[in-house]
């Protein structure tokens, strides 16, 4: 008590001279300082100098560019590891339950909303590792989510959701953007992950590894249907930090929180998209979308079909979006890439066989494409194509089928 | 930060700054405090990519959301160099934005102060109303510096108990 009363009239002191004041490092001491400053708010503020708003201003120019900066950081583990810390340490009294899984449960009762930065890698077969994309994630218990994409194919892309409807901004004219790899839908939510938890066929834990600076649990869970994956709980906090789904056709997606703060609520503003430049995207359609085998649509079907090899595509698809095979964007490119080969199946070398000029677009309806061949040197008239692994002008083209002159 | 960014930038933070500098110190009682943590707010929020698509009359608003997670970050930062505190009695110290709110969170202190027994409540109006040391608290009151700082340790627990029933009470 002794150490109290002196703590208690120091901290008065530092508010009395408008010192930031030491912290409290007990109960009692947060409840008396609290109580200190209810008493001081009797008290008009104290302002600030007047050229506060000048220097305010003076330092933005420096500080926003520091923000920035701190972003991009983030993504080293060490700096993730000093934020995480800070942020989830102090919020969570030490959770001693040794079921894994309640333990989450309850934790994770605790949150109401969060606010973090989410970090989606991608690994190929070849074991290269990849930042796809980093994400700014606001979202409560009400199922409410504001996704900003801070880096990636993306960027700048809000996809925003009152927990039945979503909208997306910049609003564009097809199907939503995939803000996830190949999906709009928010697939790291701290609440569905332990929900599916529970729901899994198995859930053990395999082992203990340090995910972004802090311990955590490796969680090894095979779902009631699909592939297994892998789930990093923190030891401390027992919320989930990060997820790794399984090696699958040669693509591998890691999802992580690198930052992660626990609010009482998300912004309002955030959620609200009236008078704001969004739409609202009908995600039915976008669910259900029909197969094309199953809506033949007599311009879009071609004489021969391609067999297509989807993990290949899927693979040509994450190329795409780090820069490489930019071609494959292009549909008439892809056209005379796919023609070319058919007239010299060794490779091409040197000029293409067939001008890119002797190809036109003869019908799209923004998903599927039929590209008319004006060419004799090939016997193929036309060459259909399909966005198959992202229907959006981010999604490549892969050639489904061609007309050949009779 | 180019020219118009930082324009812009300009703008809205000489028409936001003294209310949001208001709310901050209003929850940190120290200018200190509440300069750096407003500078803060502005960083942070102007540094967010999609600010320029929330309303403008809704800045604001977005500013005080910020600077109340700042602060509440900054007691977490805080409980962590330390041991152990119950986060709720941070989280408690309720911030009263609605004009009527502010005059009920004032009622509600000062009868709780009006509670305190005379030497009591005359210790906490000198130290922290009036902002005396508490070697000018004592010369006033008559009493050694250790009696001071003693009566005013037991006057705020006293005062934090009854302001905690009182708001028990209030809000049934």
């Amino acid at each position: 008590m002794k150490n109290n009363v002196k703590k208690l009239s120091d901290y008065i002191d530092r508010l009395n001279r408008e010192k930031a004041p030491d912290a409290a490092d007990c109960g009692e001491l947060e409840n008396l300082y609290a109580a200190v400053r209810r008493v001081k708010s009797l008290k008009p503020p104290v302002m600030p100098g007047a050229d506060f708003p000048d220097k305010v201003v003076q330092s933005l120019a420096r500080g926003i560019k520091r923000a920035k900066s701190r972003k991009r950081l983030l993504k080293s583990a060490a700096a993730a590891a000093a934020v995480l810390a800070v942020a989830l340490l102090v919020y969570f009294a030490a959770l001693k339950d040794t079921n894994i899984v309640s333990a989450m449960e309850r934790a994770y009762g605790r949150v109401s909303a969060y606010h973090g930065t989410l970090e989606v890698v991608f690994t190929s077969g070849a074991g290269e590792r990849q930042v796809q994309s980093v994400l700014d994630v606001w979202a409560d218990k009400q199922g409410r989510y504001a996704i900003g994409v801070l880096e990636g194919a993306y960027q700048g892309l809000m996809t925003v959701s009152d927990g039945e409807k979503v909208w997306q901004s910049p609003p564009g004219e097809g199907a939503l953007m995939p803000v996830f790899s190949e999906t709009h839908e928010f697939i790291f939510e701290l609440g569905g992950e332990i929900e599916a938890l529970k729901a899994a066929q198995s859930a053990r834990v395999a082992g203990e590894e340090t995910v972004a600076g802090r311990p955590a649990y490796v969680l090894e869970v095979t779902p009631q249907g699909g592939l297994p994956y892998k789930l990093w709980v923190d030891k401390e906090t027992k919320i989930p930090l990060q997820k790794e789904g399984a090696m699958h056709n040669a693509i591998q997606y890691t999802t992580r929180y690198i930052e992660i703060t626990f609010l009482e609520a998300i912004p309002d503003e955030l959620i609200q998209v009236e008078g704001k430049n969004f739409r609202e995207a009908d995600i039915r359609e976008e669910e259900s979308p029909a197969p094309a085998g199953e809506s033949p649509d007599e311009a879009f079907e071609p004489q021969v079909r391609v067999e297509v090899d989807m993990q290949a595509e899927q693979a040509q698809q994450i190329a795409a979006d780090s820069g490489s095979s930019p071609w494959r964007l292009d549909p008439v490119f892809t056209a005379q890439v796919f023609v070319s080969l058919q007239i010299s199946p060794e490779g091409i070398t040197g000029e293409y066989p067939v001008d890119y000029e002797d190809f036109t677009i003869a019908r799209t309806d923004g998903r599927r494409m039929k590209v008319q061949v004006s060419s004799d040197k090939t016997e193929i008239k036309a060459v259909y194509l399909e966005r198959l692994v992202r229907q959006d002008e981010t999604g490549i083209w892969t050639v489904v089928g061609y007309d050949i002159s009779r | 930060m180019n020219e118009e960014e930082l324009k812009f930038a300009a703008e809205v933070c000489r028409q936001t700054w003294e209310p949001l500098y208001r709310y901050v110190y209003h929850k940190v009682q120290n200018r200190e405090e509440a300069e750096d943590i407003t500078q803060e707010t502005y960083i942070r929020s102007l540094a967010y990519p999609r600010f320029r698509e929330i309303g403008r009359a809704e800045y604001l608003a977005f500013f005080k959301a910020v600077a109340a997670n700042l602060v509440k970050d900054r007691w977490r930062r805080n409980k962590k160099r330390g041991i152990q505190v119950g986060f709720d009695a941070a989280a408690n110290l309720a911030f009263t934005e609605d004009p009527a709110e502010a005059v009920g969170e004032k009622m509600l202190v000062e009868q709780a102060l009006k509670t305190l027994g005379a030497e009591q409540r005359k210790v906490v109006e000198l130290r922290i109303i009036r902002g005396y040391s508490v070697s000018e608290t004592a010369r006033m009151m008559g009493l050694k510096a250790g009696h001071v700082r003693v009566l005013q340790y037991r006057a705020l627990k006293n005062l934090a108990v009854i302001l905690s029933k009182e708001e028990t009470s209030h809000e049934e």
